[in-house]
């Protein structure tokens, strides 16, 4: 309990940051999924030419968004 | 002895019966003046080949509509104004306080919203479609990431399609909305946006026409 009172109490502004924007982080790979399975649905509702550039673009922005976070975790 | 029955002949009918639809379009179009075109990114396409969900074998696309592009210019300007943000706010020393490393990963964060702010849009625009086959009207709209709605309409079932337009914009770049009055519990059907307005109610009048003559005729 000491421990814990005692990291609540050496946490500064910038530690404060740093967890928020890994956990601001982790809910935007969440979304980068959504955005996956969306482009799907959406190919599905009518055959185009585009329909794999998008799915190719989708699972790029969630490599992305993942690289990213990692990223975040490392270097903060 | 005449002969009752011909087994030749029973089948050719069969054949004439499951292309007729075909020339049922290419009178229509030809009427109209339309030709067959498709662009990759059009707004406009007349007897594109591509398939939607739900289509059935004898149907076939004879016009897929999306908004007008001029209609994408607001959210491009936004998604101009986040990628030059950071530079502007950068440059007037706002973050001059903040560590560089979390300067770097806040920009990467903004520049990938952005980003997808983009992507979202293209999407929703490209896949919001409004189709008008041989046999009824299909529309496919896109809220938001999670939501679609399809609406179909039968060509046999529509009452009243009508075209607005107004407004200085809209003029020049010619496009407006089609509303469809069905007879249906979803009284209407809309193409909102839609290029040439006034040709997508032509060719929904004489399609519905069409298939209202082949009806009367018993065919």
């Amino acid at each position: 309990m000491e421990k814990f009172v005692n990291l609540i109490l050496t946490l500064t502004l910038l530690d404060v940051t740093k967890w928020m924007l890994i956990v601001g982080l982790v809910m935007y790979c969440v979304f980068g999924v959504v955005i996956v399975r969306q482009v799907k649905v959406m190919n599905e509702a009518f055959e185009s030419e585009l329909n794999t550039w998008f799915q190719i673009f989708s699972w790029l922005h969630l490599l992305m968004s993942i690289f990213l976070l990692l990223l975040a975790i490392v270097i903060l | 002895m005449p002969d009752v029955y011909k087994a030749e002949t029973y089948k050719q009918e069969i054949k004439e019966s499951k292309i007729w639809w075909k020339e049922v379009i290419d009178s229509v179009l030809e009427k109209v003046g339309e030709t067959p075109r498709q662009a990759m990114l059009g707004a406009y396409n007349v007897r594109p080949d591509t398939r939607f969900v739900a289509q059935q074998e004898d149907e076939e696309i004879v016009l897929l509509l999306r908004a007008h592009p001029i209609t994408n210019i607001p959210w491009i300007l936004l998604a101009i104004l986040m990628l030059i943000l950071p530079s502007l706010l950068l440059g007037g020393g706002l973050f001059t306080a903040v560590p560089g490393k979390f300067m770097f990963i806040g920009k990467l964060t903004w520049y990938l919203m952005a980003l997808v702010f983009t992507l979202e849009k293209i999407l929703y625009w490209y896949y919001s479609v409004f189709i008008i086959t041989n046999e009824r009207l299909v529309d496919i709209d896109f809220y938001n990431l999670m939501y679609r709605t399809v609406t179909y309409a039968n060509l046999n079932h529509i009452e009243e399609p009508e075209s607005i337009t107004g407004g200085f914009i809209r003029s020049i770049f010619q496009y407006g909305d089609v509303y469809v009055t069905t007879a249906s519990e979803k009284p209407t059907v809309e193409a909102l946006n839609v290029p040439f307005p006034d040709k997508v109610v032509d060719i929904i009048s004489r399609l519905a026409e069409e298939l209202e003559k082949r009806r009367e005729q018993g065919k």
